[in-house]
């Protein structure tokens, strides 16, 4: 299997800081074809035939979430990216940037066109710092250059928080709120941004669209998986012997990406757990190995695609300890609205610890499994929701490293 | 034309400030307030909720170490007990000469380079101990 460079097909070719090279390689023609073509119709082409589904996580068909935006009465809508990349084991987003900022920007501009949005804004996460500047510069280069035309492409950072990168949460934080998520419905392409339609959609989402809009959709939905074509980045890291960004057709297995690009793991070790989509996903084992790399094969094995995070862990580690991490992470990360999340997060870290320190087993399952049940129904948002997804997929594949510890 | 601005910048506003002394005082809080047409209650929500502000942290130097999952995998708790050893603090706690402030901090997306430290903002990737001790010593 090789790598199929569509979303990536400048990186390393081109100097990002050159708005020059970005043209030369057949930048920007992609947004003058897209404006001779009629908004809907080319909306309803992205959706039709490219199949084009969100990358950030979600898998929505982002045709229809384009004509949610563009069918809402409004003088005013915006387009916004979502750049804050937070999911633990996920760096496709700041790849993406490093390399060709403006392949995002036309993105975003030909939805801007379609859905007839007059400022974008790029949220980028507040750690990136270089990848502001680039976009910073590629924005003011582009207005230059009159590709903008009237439409005003802001770039604003964060400042370290992780539920922001949830859609609602992340324009409640753009208003300049602490990041709390907003009830959905009304979803953004309705009441999104100061309350406006507003399509938010993944870096690699919109780094995409210029493609299909150049290739045309019937081309890329010929590529990859017939659900969920085209093709995907992935963010490999772990113990695996070679590490980065990888983007491959759909139809590629896990295998390919492992074992064929990260020369699987050191000699004389074995894979233990994969987990798939990122730090707020469950785990996978060698057996799952060749399932294709699409959001419908995944789910089928009750696995995610998520954000295309897959950190590979070898025999060496202990999946208690490990998932002992998960849950500090959410307990650190939830933001405090809802009480079954700020609470429930906390009690599932000590629910672990006590296990790792040698309390009773039993009992701490129960609870963790009861948490799981309340609040996977009751939390306010996605990530209390599944807060519990890593420890109970790790109680439910690896219940001797659970039960080790106790005895040790 | 709107007499004050728009929040979508209030983040970086918060950050530029905070950029010259390193945390955010209660007046500096206020004013960002003023200029914003918020409450000062609102802006201080904010400022206390995002992990890249400091409201009241007056350590000179941050030393940050990801525990997020791949860095978690990549060792990162030898580093961060090393650092607690070398500073005699545990994680989330500032010298008492309030110089150090060392804490663990989430995913930098930077997982391929694991661990990671953010040392006063900069990124020290595939950390090593004895580098980020000799930092320390360097500043010392
Ligand atoms: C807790 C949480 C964190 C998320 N973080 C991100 C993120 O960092 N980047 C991202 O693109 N989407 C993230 N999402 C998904 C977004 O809510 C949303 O689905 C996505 O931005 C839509 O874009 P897409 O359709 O192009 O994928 C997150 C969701 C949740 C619940
Ligand atoms: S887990 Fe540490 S940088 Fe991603």
């Amino acid at each position: 299997m090789k790598e199929v460079r569509i979303t990536l097909r400048n990186a390393g070719k081109i100097n990002p800081e050159s708005i020059e090279d970005y043209i030369k390689a057949g930048g920007y023609e992609a947004l003058k074809k897209a404006k001779t073509i009629d908004r809907k119709a080319l909306i309803d082409d992205i959706e039709g035939a490219s199949k084009l589904r969100g990358r950030g996580g979600a898998g929505f068909k982002t045709g229809l979430k384009w004509s949610g935006a563009y069918g809402v009465d409004s003088d005013v809508k915006y387009v916004v990216c979502n750049a804050d990349e937070g999911e633990p084991g996920t760096f496709k987003d700041r790849t993406i940037i490093e390399n060709d900022p403006h392949t995002l920007i036309e993105g975003m501009l030909i939805c801007a066109y379609c859905i007839q949005a007059k400022e974008c804004f790029i949220y980028v996460r507040g750690e990136y710092t270089h990848c502001i500047e680039l976009l910073r510069k590629a924005a003011a280069d582009a207005e230059d250059k009159g590709f903008t035309d009237g439409v005003k492409v802001n770039v604003v950072g964060g400042a370290g928080s992780y539920v922001c990168g949830e859609e609602t949460t992340l324009l409640t934080s753009l208003e300049g709120y602490r990041g709390e998520p907003r009830l959905k419905p009304p979803f953004p392409t309705v009441a999104g941004y100061l309350g406006k339609p507003t399509v938010v959609n993944n870096v690699e989402t919109f780094a995409t669209v210029p493609v299909i809009v150049d290739k045309g959709s019937d081309w890329f939905g010929s590529i990859g998986a017939p659900e969920y074509p085209g093709t995907k980045l992935f963010s490999l890291s772990g113990d695996v012997k070679n590490k980065g960004v990888v983007e491959l057709p759909t139809d590629a297995t896990l295998r390919d990406l492992v074992e064929g690009f990260g020369g699987g793991v050191r000699e004389g070790h074995k894979i233990k757990a994969i987990q798939m989509g990122g730090g707020s996903c469950g785990f996978i084992t060698e057996k799952e190995l060749d399932t294709p790399l699409d959001f419908e094969s995944m789910r089928a094995i009750g696995a995610s695609l998520g954000s295309g995070a897959v950190l590979v862990l070898d025999e060496t580690h202990n999946m208690a300890e490990f998932v002992k991490g998960t849950s500090h992470f959410f307990a650190h990360e939830s933001c405090g609205k809802c009480s079954p999340c700020r609470e429930g997060t906390s009690r599932l870290e000590e629910a672990v610890e006590d296990i790792l320190n040698g309390g009773d087993l039993n009992k701490n399952v129960a609870l963790i499994n009861k948490l799981n049940d309340v609040m996977s129904m009751s939390c306010f948002c996605p990530l209390g929701q599944g807060a519990c997804t890593p420890v109970v997929s790790a109680l439910k594949l690896f219940p001797e490293d659970f039960k080790a510890k106790k005895e040790a | 034309m709107n007499k004050y601005k728009e929040g979508a910048d209030i983040l970086d506003a918060l950050k530029a400030v905070q950029a010259k002394k390193g945390y955010l005082s209660e007046e500096d809080i206020c004013s960002v307030a003023k200029e914003y047409g918020r409450y000062p209650s609102e802006v201080y929500e904010t400022a206390t909720f995002y992990t890249m502000l400091h409201v009241g942290n007056k350590a000179e130097h941050v030393i940050e170490v990801c525990g997020s999952t791949c860095c978690d995998a990549g060792e990162s708790a030898p580093l961060m007990a090393a650092l607690e050893k070398e500073l005699g603090i545990k994680a989330g706690e500032t010298t008492e000469d309030g110089k150090w402030f060392l804490r663990r901090c989430e995913c930098l997306g930077r997982c391929d380079t694991a661990p990671n430290v953010m040392f006063d903002g900069e990124l020290i990737t595939n950390a090593r101990a004895e580098d980020v001790i000799a930092k320390i010593k360097a500043a010392k």
